[in-house]
């Protein structure tokens, strides 16, 4: 305790000293590399630190622990000092923790701005608070005031014999810029890739490479650095701390022993890397099969809140509420019915995807609404479908009324029905996790395929056959009542809706005649449907029922002869956007090529998500802005129809579907970054935050 | 949604790999142990269900952990919280080949003379729990919730000095969460960047 307080009081009551002053294990000095100072010419001083053998002050991140040293400056007046220029830290193992500091003297290097209106011939006091830790096993801290008297000089100052020469070449052998190598950094899990490549074919071998990050927490400070070699490159691998979170920007010093060769002088280079983070979506490569089912559940999960999933799921819990109050086991088969669905559909539309890719068809997924055929099919399934809520027809007995729906054999096969027509119209979603785990699932063997395709029906029918194993959940359902009606009407809308943007779609693939034909051919439907549904029921009599089947019949078939798509590549129009560069390989190389940053949205007019991306982000005045401010070059791969350019590109990106977004930093080889598939204003704007440093580091100079 | 997803991407995160160090965060369950302190009675974390409990690394040496009991702060921390029934264990992990490990008489010593009142003073001599709890320096802080999960690990307060006149203009991140909590709110700074020695494993 006597101790302790002796050295409390040491800390905290300093005197005044121009000259070295000795604190216990360490000597302290306020030193200038210049006797005269010159109005107005900024000039360089350094707290110099000595500590005693084996013990270590700290750098400005002190690692594990420690503390930084500290420099308070009480100038005179008009006098303005710059940060410390720290020189570069050597590992301090302690293990199992390690710290970044100073074994030995350090000269922490400070500019001083003396002001214009200094009068030559006085002489001014330079003061400064220092307070440092001093370590070796155990710690303690210092402080000290300190005082430096300079003479004002008018004309060049006079450079202090000794500590002029110190300190210019303590300045030479500060951290410089990254010059004539090109950094890109990677994350994967916990292992950071900082791969550095020679711009010039120059022989210089990077040898004993430490990186140390300007901020704590970012890297496990003790873990081993491993550095190997790739081609003409060098690669350091570090381990992430959880401190890294999602961050987009790498920044420290490098350290190579060997010194950087070409202009570069000294030992340390400051690097800020854009990071590309491959942990939430692990690379195809890497990823293991369990993680891709893992993926594919949750993804199949997320889908049902997919917008082009919405009014399905709307129907189906529909039926739910009808069923609920009946029986328990009914209602558990409806689940189970609907799962089947699910299943069979993906099945069949992963099977049909893989067989065609087998045959060599550059087809990623989403690929049926590729075709204008199956997106005509699917828009007038769902007017039939909004047409049924609405109450022009009824369909024999399943709609006859809701209290007997429960009674309805036929009702386990609406059931399956439903779980069909939700994948059908699911798959153009590409939800979170699934891009990744789809990207997996289409690179591997068929029997892994067919897992990880498994795993996202399940994943899609889970909240559903929970729903309906759970009398918990299923007792806190509403009582079925004339509301059911109402709401039924109500959820035409959403259909009515989704049949809109069907056409859209096949307006973007065929242009206003295809689109135009595809209407006058719901027309028809709906006439088809009309007379079906006006006489058909007990009182009317055979005759006139069996006149109007045979009408709907035609009307039906001609309204197929009407709308059927002709080629979809004929009636292309290309999409009018000037910011928007349409893609191919060789547009992207040249963009990549100016060294500008490129930003690359893969969409499609089928794909809601993408368009919702387009609308609520990527077209919004800040994030265009922003693309702006940082002279992105936009391009757009629209894969509305089939294109096997940019299957192949996002085959590169490790994906098969869309949206996908990629950001590349405007370095040659640098591998681009990729945006979630559910953007938000801020990530991009993030991404984009996390560029123009790195141009500094590569191109500046 | 977002909430939503991070939890997937950490589950997902979690399948992938494992971490190779232990390290208690925000949010997860702490580690169990059972630490015998210094009079001989054991304290098994699993057993404090129930209770908030929190644990400080502690080296009598360290002029950080000095400063915290120099000027009271710690103590009266230690005597608030202890009071509202809050179980507040103070670990040692100085490896006894340290020149600053104090052994349990000695300890104990301090303990009285530092008018020191935690529910109890344990060494972890063989620095186990210090290392499941990735403790890195003294103090370091970790305040666990009645369900056993951690709600704050870090440094103690935002000054991150041996300046005692710190404290009193300092963040206690430490009693922020304890009454955030006790009064059924979420915490706001559930981490902080630990400062002062490194523990002396």
């Amino acid at each position: 305790m006597r101790t302790l307080g002796f050295l409390l009081c040491f800390a905290f009551a300093p005197t005044l000293h121009a000259a070295p002053v000795q604190t216990p294990h360490l000597e302290v000095e306020l030193v200038s590399a210049a006797r005269t100072i010159e109005p107005g010419k900024p000039f360089t001083v350094a707290l110099r630190l000595r500590p005693d053998e084996h013990w270590h002050t700290y750098w400005k991140n002190p690692g594990d622990s420690g503390m930084a040293t500290a420099i308070q400056w009480s100038l005179p007046a008009g006098f303005a000092a710059g940060p410390i220029e720290w020189p570069a830290p050597q590992r301090i193992p302690i293990p199992p923790l390690a710290n970044f500091g100073y074994e030995g003297e350090v000269l922490l290097l400070t500019q001083l701005r003396p002001p214009a209106t200094l009068e030559p011939g006085r002489t001014v006091a330079l003061r400064a608070n220092a307070e440092w830790l001093v370590c070796k096993d155990i710690c303690l801290p210092g402080s000290a005031a300190l005082e430096a008297p300079l003479r004002v000089a008018s004309g060049v100052p006079e450079a202090d014999p000794h500590w002029g020469i110190v300190l210019a070449e303590a300045r030479r052998a500060l951290p410089q810029p990254l010059d004539g190598w090109s950094a890109s950094v990677s994350q994967s899990g916990t292992s950071i890739a900082i791969r550095l490549r020679p711009e010039r074919e120059t022989g210089h071998e990077l040898r004993k490479l430490v990186f140390f990050p300007d901020e704590d927490g970012i890297i496990e400070n003790a873990a081993e650095q491993t550095q190997q070699r790739d081609g003409d490159a060098v690669v350091l691998r570090v381990k992430a701390a959880g401190g890294i979170g999602s961050r987009t920007v790498l920044a420290g010093l490098l350290v190579a022993d060997s010194g950087w060769g070409g202009a570069t002088r000294g030992t340390a280079v400051q690097v800020s890397v854009p990071l590309v983070q491959t942990a939430a979506m692990p690379s195809p490569a890497r990823m293991t099969l369990l993680v891709a089912i893992a993926l594919a559940f949750a993804g199949g999960v997320i889908l049902n809140l997919m917008p082009c999933v919405f009014p399905v799921v709307s129907i189906k819990l529909l039926g739910f509420v009808e069923q609920a109050h009946g029986d328990q086991r009914r209602l558990r088969l409806h689940g189970l019915a609907f799962a089947l669905g699910v299943l069979l559909c993906f099945w069949a539309v992963a099977g049909a995807l893989l067989t065609l890719r087998s045959g060599g068809a550059a087809l990623g997924w989403g690929y049926q609404l590729q075709s204008p055929l199956i997106v005509s099919m699917l828009a007038a399934l769902f007017f039939v479908l909004a047409l049924n809520l609405s109450g022009l027809f009824e369909l024999g007995t399943r709609v006859q009324g809701f209290a007997g729906a429960a009674n309805n054999r036929h009702g386990y096969s609406g059931s399956f029905l439903s779980g069909l027509l939700a994948t059908v119209v699911a798959t153009p979603c590409t939800a979170p996790f699934m891009g990744a785990a789809l990207g997996y699932a289409l690179t591997q063997s068929v029997l892994s395929s067919m897992l990880v395709f498994t795993a996202l029906a399940l994943g899609m029918a889970a909240p559903y056959v929970v729903l309906t194993f759970s009398p918990t959940l299923v007792r806190r359902l509403p009582r079925p009542g004339r509301w059911m009606e109402t709401l039924k009407q109500l959820l035409a809308f959403p259909l009515y809706l989704t049949v809109v943007w069907l056409l859209w779609v096949l307006g973007k693939q065929q242009g206003v005649d295809g689109t135009v034909r595809l209407l006058a051919g719901l027309v028809l439907i709906a006439a088809a449907l009309w007379a079906y549904g006006r006489w058909t029921g007990p009182s009317i009599r055979g005759r006139s029922r069996m006149f109007a089947r045979a009408a709907a019949i035609v009307l039906a078939v001609s309204a197929a002869i009407v709308a059927w798509p002709g080629d979809g590549t004929r009636s292309r129009i290309p999409e009018p956007d000037a910011r928007w560069q349409p893609f191919s390989p060789a547009a992207l190389r040249e963009a990549q090529a100016s060294g500008d940053p490129v930003f690359v949205d893969f969409t499609a007019a089928w794909c809601v998500t993408c368009q919702v991306n387009k609308k609520l982000v990527l077209e919004t005045e800040p994030v265009l802005r922003g693309f702006e401010q940082k002279q992105v070059r936009l391009i757009r791969a629209d894969w509305t129809r089939r294109d096997a350019d940019i299957t192949a590109a996002l085959a590169r990106l490790g994906r098969s579907g869309v949206p996908a977004y990629a950001l590349y930093a405007g370095q040659a080889d640098a591998a681009p970054h990729l945006l979630p598939e559910i953007l938000t204003r801020d990530q991009v704007l993030g991404a984009l935050d996390a560029l123009p440093r790195s141009l500094d580091a590569t191109r500046s100079r | 949604m977002k909430r939503l997803t991070q939890l997937l991407i950490a589950g997902t995160m979690g399948l992938a790999g494992t971490l190779a160090l232990a390290a208690a965060a925000p949010g997860q369950p702490g580690t169990d142990f059972t630490l015998t302190d210094i009079s001989g009675k054991p304290h098994k974390l699993s057993d404090l269900r129930g209770k908030y409990v929190v644990l400080e690394w502690f080296n009598s040496e360290c002029p950080f952990v000095q400063k915290h009991y120099e000027s009271g702060n710690m103590q009266g921390l230690q005597r608030q919280y202890t009071g509202k029934g809050v179980v507040w264990l103070t670990i040692n992990s100085t490896n006894p080949s340290h020149s600053n490990f104090r052994d349990e008489s000695r300890s104990a010593q301090i303990e009285k003379e530092w008018k020191m009142t935690p529910t109890a003073l344990s060494l972890d001599k063989d620095g186990k729990v210090g290392q499941a709890y990735g403790a890195r320096t003294t103090p370091h802080m970790f305040v666990i919730d009645p369900k056993g999960t951690v709600i704050y690990a870090g440094g103690i307060d935002d000054k991150a000095t041996f300046n005692q006149a710190d404290v009193k203009t300092a963040k206690n991140y430490v009693a922020a969460a304890l009454d955030e909590s006790l009064s059924g709110k979420p915490v706001s700074t559930a981490s902080a960047r630990p400062y002062g020695c490194s523990v002396k494993y």
